[in-house]
C-alpha cells in the first residue's frame, strides 16, 4: 500500500474520529450542563398565570352556546345597552340590555346607551323661578318641567352657586335665584352675599347681628318702661323702639320693667344655657353667681365662663352654661341639677371598647378580621384575613347617640378611618366607607405592565406563592371580597375566580444509587404547598379553607399527593373572626379624598370598573385567552459540543512525518475521546447518568477515555505501518486488552446501573384544588345572626348555614331563618333531557338511574367528551363513584362542572377507555356504571345509588383535530413589530403546521412545536409557533393538524389482503366497500365495519387496527396578524396649552382627546391619572374621541398625565397642561362720557349693564337694559334732571350687589 | 268690734260674690270659645279668615304628614319598600357601578303640586262649609271656587288661596278675594337635605350626613343600605320629630364576580 493510500486512510480515520467525538461530545457537554444548572428544573415549575384565561373562562360559563346559563344574549354582546326614557317602572333614562329593553320601557328604546342618546344626556337644571338647581339630569326629564338646562353635569354653572342669604336676620346658604324667591314670597327684603363662598362663612354672619336691648312704649304706673332683647334692625323696623346696643333690658339705666337673671333656659337657635330676665327677655349665658349679669351688658360668648377643657369638655356643667356644640355640648333638660332646670348636656358617647368619643367623631368597627395578616409580615408573602359573612361599619357619635352605619356588603365597601389630633394631645377619628376596588386588582393580572403598578393601588396587594421552585405571583385584594353563591350568574362567576387558586406543581425525582433523589419541585408535596396555596386560596376572595364571621370552619379545597391542613394552620385562619386578634385595628385611609368621598368622583363618572356593557370586552378577551397554566421554557444545552473541534482537530494534521510516538499520541487521544464519548452515550441513552452523583459520572467517564486512550495508543503506534499492524500491536498488546477490558467493565456498571432502575425519573402530580367556600349544612346557627351585635344581611345569614335565609331584609328588623328545618328528604335525581351531546340518548330511565347510550344506541367512544345533565328536586351537590359506596362521604369525585349547591348538574364527561376500567384493550367492549349520590343543604344524601350505566367501546378516533383556541387572540403587532409567538390548542394530542395559504396539511411548510397538554382543560394539544408576516406583506395564517403524533408519519396504511394480496390506501381515503370487494366479498378480519357520522367501531383489517389511523383536517383555520404601520399618537388634547377662563369655582373642564393611527385608526382607550394612581379609564373612550369631565377644578396651573393604549398594546402619552384663571369679579366701568344726547360707558370686559332712576337698591333683573349687551361698550340716552344708578354684570352673573357699578349724574357744565 | 266683725264678713261675702262672677264670666268665655270651626267672636259675627286658615292648616299639615314618610308624594312613581312605606326614588339608576340619575329636577314644584292637588278639594269643601254657616246665621253669600298655590319656603309652607266671597250679614257688606297663609313646617329644611343628598349621591356615590348634621343641629338624618344597593335617607327635624324618606340608588355594586 503506497504511503498516499495510508495518509488518506488515517485522515479519514482522524476524521470519523473527530465527527464522533463532535456528536457525543455534545451529548457529554449537554449532560454535565444539566447537572450544573439546576435552574432548568426551576423554570420548569414556574407559573404564570394569565388572567385573560380567567375571563375566558367565565365567559365561557356565562355566554357558552353549551346549554349552559346564558346571562345575556349574543346580541346583547353585540348591541350593549339601549336607552329608555320612561321605563314602566316609573324611572326615567334608565339603560338596560338591548333583548330587555322594550318589555322594560312605556316608549321607545333609543338603541345606544345612555350616555348617546341626546334625551338623557345629563347636565345641570336650574329651575329659574325658585333657583333650585339638580346636577345630573336628563336633558329630557329636565325640560318637561319647563327648567333650563346646562350641559355641565357636576352643577357649576354661575345660577347655581351659593352665598349667604340673610332673610328676617336667618342666614341661609343658598343661590341668589333661591333667594330672592323666597324673599319675594314672604315680602321680606333679602341681603344676598356672593363673596361668602362656605356655609362656615355664612353661618358664622348669625354671630354678627348687633342685638341689644330695645325699649319701647310708654310709662307705667311705676315709671317703667317695656324691653325687648332683639337685633338692631328689629328694633328699628318692627319694634320701633329707641335700641341700645350690647345692652341688657334689665341694665338699671334703661329703666324698664325687667328685672335680672329670674329664670334660666335654652334656645332652640343657641347652644348655651341662658339667664332670661323677668320680661322673658334673653340675657348673658349662664354660670352660677352674679358674675354673668355683667352690669346689664352683653357678655359675648368667649368672655363667658369656661364649661370645660379639652381632655373633660364638661368639667363645669354645673356651675356654667356655655355649652358648645363642636365641643359636645348642648343645652338641655337636666332635670334641675345645680339649681337651673337647664344645663350644658353631654354630646359625646363612649364606644363598646370604654373609648371616649366627640360628638361628630367616627370610626370603623369590623365583624372581623380586615386587611392582611400583619403577623406574617403584612407583604406579599401574607394573606387575606377577611371572614366569610363579615362587613365593615362605621360608627358615628352624633348627640350623645351613636350611629351604626353598615358599608356595602360583600365587602363592596371597606371602612377606613384617620385619626387626626386635636388639642390636649387627643386625637379624633373620622371614618368612611370607601369602595373596595378587588375588581381592579384583579384586572391588573391581564398584562405584566399593569401587573408592576398592582400595588398602587392600596386596596392590591401582589400575592406571591413562594413553595421552593415553585412560585408565581398574582395582583389581589387585600380585603378578600365576599361572594354569592348562587346557582348561575354570578355564583358561577365567583367558582371561576376561586378558580384561579387551583394550581398543579410537579415534583420530579430521579433514581440515585442512595434511592430517589428530588430535582425540582421538591416541596411541593410538603405541607407548605398546601398551606401557601390556601394563602392564595383564601386571598382570591370567599375560597378555600377560612371561617366565617363567627369561626365556623370550613375547607372548600382539595389536594392531592400532598398533605391536607393541619389543625394548627386551620386555628391560625379561625383566630380572624375573633375580635382579640383584630380589636383596635382599622384600615388607615390613605388620603382625604378616599376617605370623605370613598373614590375619586371622575373615577365614577367613566364606567371604568367592571360593568355589564364589559361583557363585550370579555368576549373580545376570550378569543385570545392564554393557556391556563403558563407553558414551559426549557431549552438547554444543546450545540455547546461544537467548541470542542478547535482542540481536536490538530491531534490528526500531524502529517505523514510524524514521528511513530507522536502518532500514538495522537491515536492515544483519539481513544480517549472515543471512549469518554461511548461512556457519556450510554449514560445519556440509557438514562442512567441523570441517577448518579457527579463524581461517579466522571469516574465512568474518565474510564472509558483511559480504557479509550490505551486502544488508540496500541493502535496507531504502528505509524505509518498501517491499521493492520495496530490492530495486531492490540491483539498481542496489554495495553490494548487493558483498555478493552477497561470499556467492556464500564458498560457492565452501566446496564447494571441500567437494571437496577438508576436514572429513572418519576414525576408526582400535586393539585391544590381552591374551591368556593361553603357555609355548614343545614341551619343550625341562623339565629346567630345579628347576635354579634351589628346587624343581620343576607350575605352574613347565608354564611351560617346551607339553609339560612334572611327574610324582612327591607325593614329595620331582618330576620335569618332556617328554610329547610325539618327536611329529611334527600334530593330525588333524574336525567336533563334537554341536555345531552348529539347523537347519544338517555335510555332505560328508571326512578334510580338510568343509561347512557352513544350513537345508535350503542357504546360510547373512549376519550370522547359526552356532556349530560342531571336534575334535583331541590339544591344539592352531587358526587360519583364507579365504585359502590356506603354513603356520600366514600364517595371523592364531584360530579359536574359547578361545586355549587345546584338543582341543574351539568356534567362533562371524558369517556374513559377500557383499559382505565380494568378491561382488556382488546375486548370489543365493557360495561361501566357511574353511582352518583346527592346531598341537600340540609345534609340529606341519597342512601341508595342513582346508576348511570353505559358501555365502551374500543377505542376509535376518526376525527381530525380541533382547534380550540389560539392564544393570543389579540392579532395586532404593536409598532414595529412584524411576528407574534403564537399558541394553538387542539382537542387532542395533534402536530400542526402552518402555511401562508391554504393547502393540504402534507404540503404546508412551517411546522410547529407541539406537545400534549393535559392540564388544560377540553384541550390536549398544545402548539406554538411565531406566526410572521411575509415579506409580500401577507398577513394570513393557515393552520391544520394531524391526530396522534405518536403513531408517526406513515399516512399510507398497507392492508393485507390474504394470500399475497396488499392494499395500499392513504388513511384519509380508505373506501371499505373497496376493501371487501377485493377481498372477494368477505374479510375475516374485518369486524363491524360501522360509518356514521365519522364514528366508526372496531374495525380490524389484516391485523390493522383503523383506530390508529391518523386523521387532519380538510379545512385550514385562518388568523390574521394586523401590523400597526404608524404609531400611535395623542393628536390633540383640549385644554392642553389653554388659560381657560371660568367664573365659579370649582369649574368643570371637559377633556377632549383624540388618537390617530396605531393599529386600529386611532381607536384606543385613554386613561388618566390622579395624584399617584394607577391609571384611571375616561368617561368616554375606546373610539379616536376620549371624553372626561373634571368637575373640581379649581384655578391656578393644572397638570393631568395622559394615556392612551390601543388593542395592540400600543401607548401614547401626554402631559396635558393647562392654566384656570378665575373671574370672580364685577364689570368695572372704566369710563362714562356723553355724546350728544346719549351716555356712554366703558366696561373693562364684555357686559350687560342696567339703569335705574331712584337708588342702588334694586333687582338687577329689574333695571332698565342698557344697549350694548355681552360687549364693553354701552350707551343710552339721557334726560337731565335724572341720576342714573348703573349695575352691570358679566357672563358669570357677577354684579356689584347691593351697590352700583357707577352712578351717573348728567349735568351741564357751567350751567349752560 | 261686733261692728267691725261684721263688717269685715260683709267683705268677704263681697269678695266671694265677686270671686264667683270671676269663675263664671271665665267658663262662659270658654264654652264661647268652643266655638264653631273657625272661630267665632263676641260681637256674634263670623271671623272667616280664621275660619279658613284653621282648615287649610289642618289640612296641609295632614298630607304633609302623610307625604314625608313616602318621600315628599302621595302615589309613587317609582319607589322602594322599606318597613312596608313606599319610598319614592328621587335619584336612580337601575344599572351596577354607574352614579344615579335624578328623577325629579323640579322636586319642591312637585311637592308643592302634591300638597295643592290634596288640599284644593278640602279647601273647597271648607268654603262650602264656611258658606253654608253663614248662609244658616242668615247671611247672603256668593263665591266661586277657591283656586290656590302652595309654596315651601324655610320654616314654614305659604299658601295663597284665590277665592271670590262676598258676605252681607245684618247689612254690612263684606268681600274678600283671597286668603295668605303661612303654615309652620319643618318640610322645607328637609326637603332642601333631600336635594342635598340627591345632588351628592348623583356626583360621589355619596353623602356625607353626618358632617351635614354637624352643621344643622335640627337635623338627624340616618342612612340605611338596603340589600340591593338602595339607600334610604332619613331626615327628621330634631323639635318636631318629623321625618322625610327618600331612595336613592346609584353605583351599585353586585356581590362577587
Amino acid at each position: 500500500m503506497d504511503e498516499k493510500k495510508i495518509r488518506v486512510k488515517i485522515w479519514i480515520l482522524i476524521a470519523v474520529f473527530q465527527i464522533f467525538l463532535m456528536t457525543s461530545f455534545s451529548f457529554c457537554e449537554a449532560y454535565m450542563i444539566r447537572e450544573a444548572d439546576k435552574n432548568n428544573i426551576l423554570e420548569v415549575n414556574e407559573k404564570k398565570i394569565e388572567w385573560k384565561d380567567i375571563l375566558w373562562v367565565i365567559v365561557n360559563i356565562l355566554f357558552s352556546n353549551k346549554n349552559f346559563v346564558s346571562a345575556l344574549e349574543v346580541s346583547d354582546l353585540q348591541n350593549g345597552g339601549w336607552t329608555c326614557v320612561d321605563a314602566k317602572d316609573g324611572t326615567k333614562c334608565q339603560q338596560y340590555i338591548a333583548s330587555e329593553c322594550a318589555s322594560k320601557c312605556n316608549s321607545t328604546c333609543i338603541p345606544t346607551a345612555s350616555i348617546n342618546a341626546s334625551e338623557c344626556r345629563l347636565g345641570t337644571c336650574f329651575n329659574p323661578t325658585n333657583g333650585e338647581c339638580n346636577i345630573r339630569t336628563p336633558k329630557l326629564i329636565c325640560e318637561r318641567t319647563g327648567s333650563a338646562w346646562y350641559s355641565d353635569p357636576s352643577g357649576n354653572i354661575a345660577q347655581c352657586k351659593r352665598g349667604c342669604c340673610q332673610i328676617n336676620g336667618e342666614f341661609s346658604f343658598i343661590n341668589e335665584q333661591e333667594c330672592s324667591y323666597q324673599s319675594s314670597l314672604l315680602g321680606i327684603t333679602k341681603n344676598f352675599r356672593s363673596d361668602l363662598k362656605t356655609e362656615l362663612a355664612c353661618y358664622s354672619q348669625r354671630n354678627l347681628n348687633l342685638e341689644g336691648a330695645c325699649v319701647y312704649g310708654a310709662v307705667n304706673d311705676e315709671g317703667k318702661r317695656g324691653c325687648k332683647f332683639t337685633t338692631q334692625q328689629d328694633c328699628r323696623t318692627n319694634i320701633k323702639g329707641v335700641f341700645y346696643r350690647d345692652k341688657l333690658c334689665s341694665n338699671a339705666a334703661l329703666n324698664t320693667a325687667c328685672e335680672r337673671m329670674k329664670t334660666t333656659g335654652c334656645l332652640s337657635s343657641k347652644d348655651e344655657v341662658y339667664w332670661f330676665d323677668s320680661c322673658g327677655n334673653r340675657e348673658n349665658i349662664w354660670s352660677a353667681g352674679i358674675g354673668s349679669w355683667n352690669n346689664g351688658s352683653v357678655l359675648k360668648k368667649a368672655d363667658s365662663c369656661s364649661i370645660g377643657n379639652p381632655s373633660n369638655p364638661l368639667l363645669n356643667a354645673n356651675t356654667c352654661g356655655n355649652c358648645n356644640y363642636f365641643t359636645g355640648s348642648i343645652c338641655g333638660n337636666a332635670g334641675g341639677i345645680g339649681g337651673t332646670a337647664s344645663k350644658c348636656i353631654d354630646l359625646n358617647c363612649v364606644d363598646k371598647n370604654r373609648n371616649a368619643r366627640l360628638n361628630g367623631e367616627s370610626w370603623c368597627e369590623y365583624q372581623g378580621s380586615v386587611g392582611l395578616d400583619e403577623s406574617m409580615g403584612g407583604g406579599r408573602a401574607s394573606r387575606s384575613t377577611d371572614s366569610v359573612g363579615s362587613r365593615d361599619f362605621r360608627k358615628t357619635c352624633i348627640r350623645g347617640e351613636i350611629i351604626n352605619e353598615p358599608c356595602a356588603d360583600y365587602r363592596n365597601e371597606i371602612c377606613v378611618e384617620s385619626k387626626v389630633d386635636i388639642s390636649g394631645g387627643k386625637k379624633m377619628s373620622f371614618a368612611a366607607c370607601k369602595l373596595n376596588t378587588w375588581q381592579m386588582c384583579l384586572e391588573m393580572n391581564s398584562e405584566p405592565g399593569k401587573k408592576a403598578t398592582c400595588e398602587k393601588n392600596s386596596d392590591c396587594f401582589l400575592k406571591q406563592v413562594s413553595v421552593g421552585d415553585f412560585r408565581f405571583n398574582v395582583c389581589t385584594s387585600k380585603y378578600a371580597p365576599g361572594f354569592l353563591f348562587e346557582e348561575g350568574g354570578r355564583g358561577d362567576g365567583a367558582e371561576a375566580v376561586c378558580g384561579v387558586g387551583t394550581q398543579t406543581c410537579t415534583k420530579t425525582e430521579i433514581k440515585k444509587l442512595s434511592g430517589w433523589k428530588c430535582v425540582g419541585g421538591c416541596e411541593c408535596t410538603s405541607s407548605k404547598f398546601t398551606q401557601e396555596m390556601n394563602n392564595f386560596c383564601i386571598s382570591l376572595g370567599d375560597c378555600g379553607a377560612k371561617a366565617n364571621y363567627l369561626g365556623d370552619l370550613s375547607e372548600g379545597y382539595s389536594i392531592s399527593n400532598a398533605p391536607r391542613l393541619s389543625s394548627s394552620y386551620l386555628s391560625s385562619v379561625q383566630r380572624y373572626a375573633y375580635e382579640e386578634f383584630f380589636k383596635d385595628k382599622f384600615i388607615q385611609a390613605t388620603s382625604i379624598p378616599s376617605m370623605i368621598l370613598g373614590i375619586p368622583s371622575a373615577s365614577f363618572g367613566g364606567g371604568e370598573y367592571p360593568r355589564f356593557e364589559g361583557a363585550s370586552f370579555l368576549t373580545t378577551t376570550a378569543i385570545g385567552g392564554v393557556g391556563f397554566i403558563a407553558s414551559y421554557a426549557a431549552t438547554h444545552g444543546v450545540g455547546l459540543g461544537l467548541g470542542f473541534i478547535s482542540t481536536a482537530a490538530p491531534a490528526g494534521f500531524i502529517g505523514p512525518t510524524a514521528a511513530p510516538m507522536l502518532s500514538a499520541l495522537g491515536g492515544a487521544l483519539s481513544g480517549a475521546g472515543i471512549g469518554l464519548s461511548i461512556v457519556s452515550m450510554l449514560l445519556s441513552f440509557t438514562g442512567v447518568g441523570a441517577g448518579l452523583e457527579p463524581w461517579m459520572a466522571y469516574t465512568l467517564m474518565a474510564l472509558g477515555a483511559a480504557g479509550g486512550a490505551l486502544i488508540g495508543a496500541t493502535v496507531l503506534s504502528g505509524g505509518l505501518g498501517g491499521i493492520k499492524a495496530g490492530l495486531a500491536a492490540c491483539a498481542t498488546g496489554v495495553g490494548c486488552i487493558v483498555g478493552i477490558v477497561i470499556i467492556v467493565v464500564v458498560v457492565i456498571i452501566i446496564i447494571i446501573f441500567k437494571i437496577l432502575g438508576i436514572g429513572k425519573k418519576r414525576e408526582t402530580k400535586v393539585t391544590f384544588t381552591c374551591e368556593p367556600w361553603q357555609a355548614k349544612n343545614g341551619g343550625g346557627d341562623c339565629g346567630k345572626c345579628g347576635g354579634d351585635g351589628f346587624p343581620c344581611s343576607a350575605y352574613a345569614c347565608s354564611s351560617l348555614g346551607q339553609t339560612c335565609q334572611i327574610i324582612n331584609e327591607d325593614s329595620d328588623s331582618p330576620e335569618c331563618i332556617d328554610v329547610a328545618k325539618g327536611d329529611i328528604s334527600a334530593p330525588v335525581l333524574s336525567p336533563w333531557t334537554e341536555l345531552i351531546s348529539r347523537g347519544h340518548n338517555y335510555s332505560s330511565v328508571k326512578g334510580n338511574g338510568f343509561s347512557l347510550v352513544g350513537p345508535s344506541a350503542g357504546c360510547l367512544n373512549p376519550g370522547t367528551q359526552v356532556n349530560f345533565g342531571l336534575l334535583l328536586n331541590e339544591h344539592g351537590k352531587c358526587r360519583y363513584s364507579l365504585e359502590h359506596t356506603n354513603k356520600f362521604e366514600d364517595m371523592i369525585n364531584d360530579l359536574g362542572t359547578s361545586r355549587l349547591f345546584r338543582k341543574n348538574h351539568t356534567i362533562i364527561y371524558t369517556v374513559p377507555t377500557l383499559g382505565d376500567l380494568g378491561y382488556d384493550e382488546k375486548t370489543d367492549s365493557g360495561n361501566a356504571t357511574m353511582f352518583v349520590r346527592c346531598q341537600d343543604k340540609n345534609g340529606n344524601a341519597n342512601i341508595e345509588e342513582y346508576a348511570i350505566d353505559f358501555c365502551i367501546k374500543k377505542s376509535v378516533d376518526l376525527s381530525a383535530p380541533v382547534i380550540v383556541y389560539k392564544s393570543p387572540g389579540i392579532e395586532y403587532l404593536k409598532y414595529g413589530e412584524n411576528e407574534q409567538n403564537v399558541s394553538i390548542y387542539t382537542d387532542e394530542y395533534a402536530e400542526c403546521k402552518w402555511d401562508y395559504s391554504d393547502k393540504e396539511y402534507e404540503t404546508m411548510d412551517n411546522e410547529m412545536s407541539c406537545v400534549a397538554n393535559s392540564q388544560l382543560a377540553n384541550s390536549n394539544g398544545l402548539c406554538t409557533t411565531t406566526f410572521k408576516i411575509a415579506n409580500s406583506g401577507n398577513d394570513s395564517f393557515y393552520v391544520r393538524c394531524k391526530d396522534h403524533p405518536e403513531i408517526g408519519n406513515s399516512s399510507v396504511v398497507e392492508f393485507n389482503l390474504g394470500g399475497n394480496k396488499t392494499l395500499k390506501y392513504d388513511s384519509e381515503e380508505i373506501n371499505y366497500n373497496e376493501i371487501i370487494r377485493l377481498n372477494g366479498g368477505s374479510m375475516d378480519n374485518v369486524t363491524n365495519v360501522t360509518i356514521n357520522e365519522s364514528v366508526i367501531s372496531n374495525v380490524v383489517v389484516g391485523g390493522i387496527n383503523l383506530t390508529q389511523m391518523r386523521n387532519d383536517n380538510h379545512e385550514s383555520s385562518r388568523f390574521y396578524l394586523r401590523e400597526t404601520v404608524n404609531p400611535l399618537i395623542i393628536e390633540s388634547a383640549y385644554p392642553n396649552g389653554e388659560n381657560i377662563e371660568a367664573g365659579v369655582e370649582p369649574t368643570t373642564i371637559r377633556m377632549r382627546v383624540t388618537t390617530l393611527n396605531g393599529v386600529d385608526e386611532g381607536n384606543a382607550l385613554c386613561y388618566y391619572f390622579f395624584e399617584n394612581s394607577s391609571r384611571i379609564p375616561f368617561e368616554e373612550t375606546g373610539s379616536a374621541l376620549h371624553l372626561q369631565d373634571f368637575s373640581q377644578v379649581y384655578s391656578g396651573d393644572i397638570n393631568i398625565p395622559v394615556e392612551c393604549e390601543d388593542v395592540a398594546g400600543n401607548i401614547a402619552k401626554m402631559d396635558v397642561n393647562f392654566k384656570v384663571l378665575l373671574d370672580s369679579d364685577a364689570p368695572r366701568v372704566v369710563r362714562v362720557y356723553s355724546s350728544g344726547s346719549s351716555v356712554n360707558l366703558i366696561t373693562d370686559e364684555d357686559a350687560r349693564c342696567v339703569y335705574s332712576t331712584s337708588n342702588c337698591d334694586y333687582e338687577i333683573t329689574n333695571g332698565t337694559v342698557i344697549p350694548g349687551t355681552d360687549s364693553r361698550v354701552h350707551s343710552f340716552p339721557y334726560e337731565m334732571g335724572n341720576t342714573y344708578y348703573i349695575k352691570c354684570k358679566d357672563r358669570y352673573n357677577w354684579n356689584p350687589g347691593s351697590l352700583c357699578s357707577v352712578v351717573v349724574k348728567p349735568s351741564r357744565i357751567g350751567g349752560a | 268690734m261686733e261692728r267691725n266683725s261684721r263688717g269685715d264678713r260683709g267683705q268677704a261675702t263681697l269678695w266671694i260674690i265677686v270671686g264667683i262672677a270671676i269663675v263664671i264670666l271665665i267658663a262662659v268665655l270658654f264654652v264661647m270659645n268652643r266655638g264653631p270651626k273657625g272661630g267665632q267672636v263676641d260681637d256674634g259675627s263670623f271671623d272667616i279668615n280664621s275660619y279658613i286658615e284653621k282648615c287649610v292648616r289642618d289640612d296641609v299639615l295632614d298630607v304633609v304628614d302623610e307625604i314625608l314618610p313616602h318621600g315628599g308624594f302621595l302615589v309613587n312613581r317609582a319607589s322602594k319598600n322599606y318597613n312596608n312605606i313606599s319610598i319614592e326614588y328621587l335619584c336612580y339608576n337601575q344599572g351596577f357601578f354607574k352614579p344615579c340619575i335624578n328623577q325629579h329636577p323640579d322636586y319642591f314644584n312637585e311637592v308643592n303640586n302634591v300638597i295643592k292637588e290634596n288640599i284644593v278639594g278640602k279647601i273647597n269643601s271648607c268654603f262650602e262649609s264656611l258658606d253654608a254657616t253663614l248662609v244658616n246665621r242668615g247671611a247672603e253669600v256668593s263665591g266661586g271656587m277657591a283656586s290656590l298655590n302652595v309654596n315651601i319656603v324655610p320654616d314654614k309652607i305659604v299658601v295663597k288661596i284665590n277665592r271670590s266671597m262676598n258676605v252681607i250679614e245684618k247689612e254690612v257688606f263684606q268681600q274678600y278675594d283671597k286668603f295668605d297663609f303661612e303654615i309652620t313646617s319643618p318640610i322645607y329644611m328637609l326637603m332642601r337635605t333631600a336635594l342635598e343628598v340627591v345632588n351628592s349621591e348623583a356626583q360621589y356615590c355619596y353623602f356625607e350626613y353626618v358632617g351635614y348634621m354637624l352643621m344643622n343641629k335640627d337635623l338627624i338624618i340616618r342612612k340605611t343600605a338596603l340589600g340591593d344597593s338602595t339607600k334610604i335617607y332619613s331626615m327628621e327635624d330634631y323639635k318636631t320629630g318629623k321625618k322625610l324618606n327618600i331612595a336613592v340608588r346609584g353605583c351599585a355594586i353586585p356581590p362577587g364576580f
